[in-house]
């Protein structure tokens, strides 16, 4: 059975209903349509991201579905993301955080995870100048404010 | 042309303010209406904007109708929307360590304030640079002052006044008073910074601590005082001691940390109040106006007679416990126990009846009792919560005793010995145990009649229970001591589990395979536990050929043998067809007893080949040999190839002997070539394994597409680049490689063999599967202990 989405300009994928359902957001909605071949429109996903995600879940359509296991421990919460996964994730950062964005809204955790931990990786290491060059992001803080910030958490320096 | 100018500059001024009329003033309202539940009021803000006015190089971007599209030209460069988007900020945060959290909070405003709750989550003072900023500002002074105190005590000779006497305590407070302006003058200045500082973080942040791991007895105290940690889920207690600074050598650290246990081990001539003085609670009461002088004067507590002080920290323990319901994880450390002695233990199980969510409680703190624990945890902790009760005590004697049902305990974990009969009282008494995890078990007296039902009040002494797991740490070995044991096991005890789906034990015996096949239809899982006794200990884990195969027979929900230390012959595994195929996922175990031809008979088969020779009579017999190998090796191949399912293989383990780590090999693995193909000649002890090359047949698990591990540590496996590029290209789920990885407990002279060159070519060929032992690392750990 296949299921049809539609990108936000308009463009449509025929997809296997069990690949289209790794989306929770999907899957919730196919349930309660019911049965209906009736195109699932997606006006927050572009049809450049939405194959892209579509790419994801055909390679992971045999995936069990993941318990949701939450450990608090940063060092237990390794960042080793599956070969496959690493080299899909290799794009540059503006369709990175758009497959990230895509998959918030469509519900799939796994992808947003690989995602997240691909953008935790880019600030691995770097100083808050580097993170903010990065990420196009201003420094909004007053010297007095950043010292303070530092004064407080210094325990987490490394020395 | 001034003029001009002037004009043209006004116009552009009068589209500057249109253009921010309408461009930030909706942003503004949204920033202002976030600030706002933020906190931030415009006083603390500044302009940023530092270009020149007028100057649209920069742009100021577009509205949209979904917001700011950072797309639109000419655009400034923005962060992308996604990095907006609290939720998902929160869950980059995840992924970091507190390093990069610490730059991350640094980056901006939204930043901080998304991230700063991350970064407090857990805190460990043992761990960053917690022990440097506590270790050089406050420890150090700590044993100056006690000696100060206590040889003024001794002066005046009122160290040993008797009892609890709670007016006789007071004097001595009024005279550890009188040496207050003593003591502050040898007080460094910086420590009443640092305590300062301390109190202010945790007042500001405590809030966001989720996990806490105390060693430092002023964190405890901090944490406590400032009444900010109240959203705690784990609060563990460290042994005190542990105040690694700067030290130079062992002997300096030795003589540093026996200096700052004075502080914590000065009860010997204890005189002062105890937790089961009404009193204990009197500080509470003046919270507010003892926070006061904290915020004015920090270390005005801590100025106070170590006796309050040492009673203090224990108090502040409590009430810490009592303000966080939320707790899951309770840890009472050994170390809490000598600073305030604990006549009766009332109050400690009257905090814990107030933890309704309590899932782990590690009781080294001392010897509290499972029955009372659990009458007063019966009401507050409902259906669907499990407790876990760590004992770390060598003995938990009587203090296990339970005299009564209850129904609300689904896990039980005791991390320490228990006698065989408390096992079966667990069963009867905790109706609803799901999950037994046992430490050791003890023979006790009873050896004749272990796990049999004596008991006269049940009727039915054969009533099944709906123990779903067993896991039990070490129950011995194959000793003859043990063996009683593991007998008993399988004919009392399995039989009443027919619920059981998981067992861990040392060692499977055939007994407790026949029991699990035909008592627990769902049997799913077996581990082999206790591994940490693995290597060269007297009692290294003896097991019977082929006893997992009873599993694998018979158990058709089989989804796990994790066992590397029994083995199955490779004959009796082609004539035994298994029940599990369709089901197994991890396989862990030797196959041995293949025929493998040794090095001089490949010479003789490559011999006859090349001169066409009928002569040599040992060519028959190696090419007979040859045959039966080959015929083995495709029907283990065959076998393996049918669990669709698996994915992870493992068939080796690191077997290499005590001399090995003492003296290394010398720095090359003797090789032979034949044919073409290289043989390793008296360098791995397990020969009769399977051989992992293309030749003898490796390609038929081209049908393991889900594997995920793949073990041949310790193997003669024969693996070459073909091999290699085999498992690249025909794995594509394959993550995990045991038996190309770097060899920690090998000598440093061992650097550049084969082993180390297949990894690198295994790397380029796929470079994110990662190559690591199949022994757990503390034990590698144990033996470079051993070999230094």
């Amino acid at each position: 059975m296949t299921v049809i989405l539609v990108s936000s300009d308009n463009q449509d994928f025929k997809v296997d209903k069990e690949v289209a359902e790794r989306s929770i957001l999907i899957k919730n909605m196919l349930e309660d349509v019911g049965e209906s071949d009736s195109p699932i429109p997606l006006p927050n996903v572009t049809s450049a991201v939405l194959t892209k995600v579509i790419e994801y879940c055909e390679h992971h359509r045999n995936d069990p579905v993941q318990v949701p296991e939450e450990t608090d421990d940063p060092r237990k919460r390794s960042n080793d993301i599956e070969e496959w996964d690493m080299k899909f994730m290799q794009v540059d950062q503006e369709m990175l955080f758009e497959i990230i964005l895509a998959a918030n809204y469509l519900d799939i955790k796994p992808l947003l995870d690989v995602g997240c931990k691909t953008v935790a990786n880019i600030i691995k290491g770097k100083t808050p100048e580097e993170i903010r060059k990065a990420f196009n992001i201003v420094n909004d803080f007053t010297p007095e404010e950043e010292a303070q910030i530092k004064k407080e958490n210094e325990w987490a320096e490394d020395r | 042309m001034s003029i001009a100018k002037t004009v043209l500059h006004k116009f552009f001024g009068y589209l500057e303010a249109q253009a921010s009329e309408l461009i930030w003033k909706p942003r503004c309202s949204a920033t202002i209406a976030w600030e706002q539940t933020q906190g931030i009021s415009a006083k603390n803000k500044t302009s940023k904007y530092t270009g020149p006015r007028g100057d649209w190089s920069q742009g100021y971007g577009y509205i949209t109708h979904d917001g700011f599209s950072s797309t639109s030209l000419p655009a400034t460069p923005q962060p992308n929307r996604a990095l907006l988007i609290v939720e998902l900020l929160e869950r980059i945060g995840s992924h970091l360590t507190p390093r990069d959290l610490l730059s991350c909070v640094q980056v901006s405003q939204h930043w901080n304030s998304v991230l700063i709750p991350r970064l407090w989550h857990t805190i460990d003072d043992r761990l960053y640079s917690w022990a440097c900023i506590l270790n050089m500002r406050v420890s150090h002074t700590a044993p100056r002052l006690l000696r100060i105190v206590m040889a003024e005590q001794d002066v005046n000779g009122s160290s040993s006044s008797s009892g609890n006497d709670i007016r006789e305590s007071t004097n001595t407070i009024v005279e550890a008073k009188v040496l207050k302006q003593t003591a502050l003058d040898v007080w460094p200045s910086r420590r009443a910074e640092t305590v300062l500082w301390l109190y202010n973080v945790f007042k500001k942040h405590g809030r966001h601590v989720r996990v806490l791991r105390v060693s430092w007895p002023i964190v405890i105290l901090v944490a406590g005082i400032t009444g900010h940690c109240t959203q705690l889920q784990a609060l563990t207690v460290h042994p005190f001691a542990m105040r690694e600074g700067p030290a130079r050598n062992r002997e300096e650290g030795a003589g540093r940390r026996k200096q700052d246990m004075a502080d914590v081990t000065w009860v010997e001539n204890y005189t002062g109040p105890t937790a089961d003085w009404p009193g204990f609670w009197r500080l509470i009461d003046n919270e507010d106006e003892e926070a006061r002088l904290w915020s004015t004067n920090p270390p005005h507590l801590l100025d106070e007679d170590p006796l309050w002080l040492n009673w203090g920290i224990v108090q502040r323990f409590w009430i810490l416990v009592l303000r966080n319901p939320t707790l899951e994880h309770l840890s009472l450390g050994r170390s809490l126990k000598p600073l305030a002695p604990f006549i009766s233990l009332e109050l400690v199980y009257y905090t814990l009846a107030t933890l309704p969510r309590l899932k782990t409680l590690d009781n080294r703190f001392m010897e509290l009792d499972l029955q009372t624990i659990l009458e007063h945890t019966s009401t507050t902790h409902t259906g669907g919560n499990r407790n876990l009760f760590y004992h770390m005590e060598s003995n938990c004697g009587s203090a296990l005793r339970l005299e009564k049902d209850f129904t609300h305990l689904t896990t039980l974990a005791i991390r320490g010995s228990v006698e065989s009969s408390y096992v079966l009282m667990f069963l009867k008494r905790l109706v609803n145990l799901d999950q037994l995890f046992l430490g050791r078990i003890n023979l006790g007296d009873k050896g004749q009649s272990l796990f049999v039902d004596m008991d006269d009040n049940y009727e039915d002494r054969s009533r099944p229970f709906a123990l779903s797991g067993l896991h039990l740490v070490q129950v011995g070995g194959l000793t003859a001591e043990y063996k009683s044991i593991h007998k008993a096991m399988a004919t009392h005890l399995i039989p009443r589990l027919p619920l059981l789906t998981q067992l861990a034990t040392e060692v499977l015996t055939p007994e407790m395979g026949r029991a699990l096949a035909s008592h627990c239809k769902q049997f799913r899982v077996f581990r082999q536990s206790g591994d940490n006794e693995w290597i060269n200990e007297d009692h290294t884990v003896k097991t019977e050929l082929n006893v997992v195969s009873i599993l694998l027979e018979f158990c058709p929900n089989l989804t796990t043998i994790d066992a590397i230390q029994h083995q199955i012959d490779a004959t009796y595994l082609a004539e035994h067809p298994w029940a599990c195929e369709a089901m197994l996922e991890t396989f862990r175990c030797q196959i041995i007893g293949l025929e493998r031809l040794t090095f001089e008979e490949y010479q003789d088969m490559s011999m006859s080949s090349k001169q066409d020779t009928t002569q040599l009579p040992s060519r028959g017999v190696a090419e007979e040999k040859y045959k039966r190998s080959q015929e083995q090796h495709h029907q283990v191949y065959e076998r393996l190839s049918r669990l669709v399912c698996l994915q992870t293989l493992d068939l080796g383990g690191d077997v290499k002997g005590i001399e090995y780590h003492i003296y290394g090999d010398s720095g090359y693995e003797p090789t032979m070539e034949v044919n073409g193909r290289i043989h390793l000649i008296d360098s791995n002890p397990i020969m009769d394994c399977l051989e992992l090359s293309l030749a003898s047949g490796l390609d038929q698990l081209v049908t393991l597409r889900n594997l995920k591990v793949f073990g041949f540590e310790g193997l003669d496996h024969r693996i070459e680049t073909a091999e290699l590029e085999w498992f690249a290209t025909r794995l594509p789920q394959l993550a995990v490689m045991r038996g190309l990885h770097i060899d920690d407990s090998a000598t440093l002279s061992k650097s550049d063999t084969k082993t180390t060159r297949q990894r690198q070519e295994m790397q380029k060929l796929r470079p994110f599967v990662r190559h690591e032992s199949a022994t757990p690392n503390n034990i590698l750990e144990r033996r470079l202990h051993l070999t230094f």
